[in-house]
């Protein structure tokens, strides 16, 4: 269960969500878009603990939160497999589900790549797969194909859909075809604050 | 129309050539330095005064062949290289305390200015007067090490990229683990850094303090006799050897650091 209570949250005097109250589904994908800047990724980042709200409360009853970034956020010293096998919570065979998963995402030639030796669409990949490897129950996704051209966004997004069926799914995007290929519930954000969803 | 054709092969030899000067240059021009020693020697041809770099040599091909020679270099590099380790731990320890507790960067900031700014010879007596001659030199080098390690560690973790710190504080990955893979490949520049300043600083500072503080078998009490009986082609001969193992320490100590920073480390 995942339920936000009273949930504020202000950057200094702009106050960006208000008196914020939603119970999201237990499992499922849920897909939250609107105007860039009204607060999404601020949402999310309260979802992901990142935040602390300025007042209220986001109860979360998940064993695990993964979450892939707007920036790809990966070690800039460690190849793809060993980005992925960071998250890892098994340290015996992390280095095999960072394979599988480096693999679903067509990114086998790149294991032992540096992110610097990455494209900016394959960089935004490995943070997926990252996000996906970890097997989280509670899965947060900041504009994870923004990146990526239409069929690697299709195939990516297949991924996303069937990654965390006993869990939540929470994605952030602009593209409703997006919304469409993960057949999510569909939220649109709008005004400033956000006092709903 | 642009047309992008491979390298010529005169091109690839060009190239060759480069590298192979860049690698020359630094023993090119060692060899400029010491031919103009050598011409301004022979010219001055006092080698009571200025004995030719063909005499240090010899001098210190025989130095080689002593076991005073080896046992005060021994002694010497045990000194300052336990106060440059003994920097790089508390240097390295009050700067993460310091990032973590402001209060104490607020104490501890002015005593490292002060041990900056101090004379060395000034903490060399002082010192001298509460502790034996021997341990001086390890003080010195300590001194001259811990502000260096200290302000470069310190803005080594401030620079940290705090956005993959989140990172792992979202996928809960343990404390011990983000400080491997995250905090020290992070630090590493500015650890080598550090100790590249250091290490020489101190290693200066230290045999400085051998030559007042004349301690037993040390190159610094060496220089010092050396000096007093006018024997300069020993003293030049010590010098070198100083500035040898000064360059050798160093290179083992960023070598060692980069190889810690390799990707494996995780």
């Amino acid at each position: 269960m995942l339920k936000l209570t009273d949930l504020c949250f202000s950057y200094g005097n702009r106050r960006v969500i208000d008196n914020l109250d939603f119970t999201f589904p237990k499992t499922g994908i849920i897909v939250l878009t609107g105007p860039s800047g009204i607060g999404k990724t601020t949402l999310l980042k309260l979802i992901a603990g990142t935040l602390k709200p300025s007042e209220g409360e986001v109860a979360s009853s998940y064993r695990k939160t993964a979450m892939a970034f707007q920036e790809p956020r990966l070690l800039n010293w460690l190849n793809s497999e060993e980005n992925i096998n960071f998250v890892l919570s098994c340290k015996n065979n992390g280095l095999d589900i960072a394979q599988e998963w480096l693999t679903k995402f067509d990114l086998t030639a790149h294991k032992k790549s540096l992110p610097s030796a990455l494209s900016g669409g394959e960089r935004q990949r490995l943070s997926l797969a990252r996000a996906l490897a970890a097997e989280a129950d509670l899965l947060l996704l900041d504009e994870p194909f923004s990146a990526l051209d239409e069929p690697l966004a299709k195939r990516a997004a297949a991924l996303v859909k069937s990654a965390n069926p006993e869990g939540l799914t929470i994605v952030i995007t602009h593209d409703l075809t997006h919304a469409a290929w993960l057949e999510a519930e569909v939220h649109h954000l709008e005004g400033t604050p956000i006092t709903t969803l | 129309m642009t047309i992008f054709t491979t390298q010529k092969r005169s091109d690839v030899m060009n190239d060759n050539t480069k590298k192979i000067l860049t690698r020359a240059a630094p023993w090119l021009a060692l060899l400029f330095w010491l031919t103009v020693w050598l011409v301004i020697a022979l010219i001055f041809n006092k080698p009571l005064l200025l004995p030719t770099p063909v005499a240090v040599a010899k001098k210190l091909g025989e130095l080689l062949c002593t076991a005073t020679f080896w046992q005060a270099l021994a002694l010497s590099l045990l000194r300052i290289v336990a106060g440059i380790a003994a920097a790089v731990a508390l240097g390295t320890l009050l700067a993460f305390l310091c990032v973590r507790f402001k209060i104490l960067d607020c104490i501890i900031a002015p005593l490292l200015n002060l041990f900056k700014a101090t004379p060395v010879a000034s903490v060399i007596f002082l010192l001298l007067l509460f502790i034996g001659r021997n341990t001086v030199p390890l003080f010195i080098a300590f001194a001259m090490a811990l502000p260096i390690i200290f302000s470069n560690v310190k803005e080594g973790l401030l620079q940290t990229d705090r956005q993959l710190f989140e990172m792992a504080a979202v996928f809960r990955v343990p404390r011990g683990r983000t400080l491997k893979c995250i905090t020290l490949p992070s630090l590493i520049p500015y650890l080598v850094a550090a100790c590249r300043a250091a290490i020489s600083l101190a290693w200066k500072a230290g045999i400085a303090a051998e030559v007042l503080a004349v301690p037993e078998h040390a190159l610094g009490r060496a220089i010092f006799e050396s000096k007093q009986y006018l024997q300069t082609d020993e003293l030049f001969a010590y010098t070198a050897a100083v500035l040898i193992i000064s360059a050798v320490l160093e290179k083992i100590t960023l070598r060692l650091l980069r190889d810690k920073g390799g990707r494996d480390r995780c």
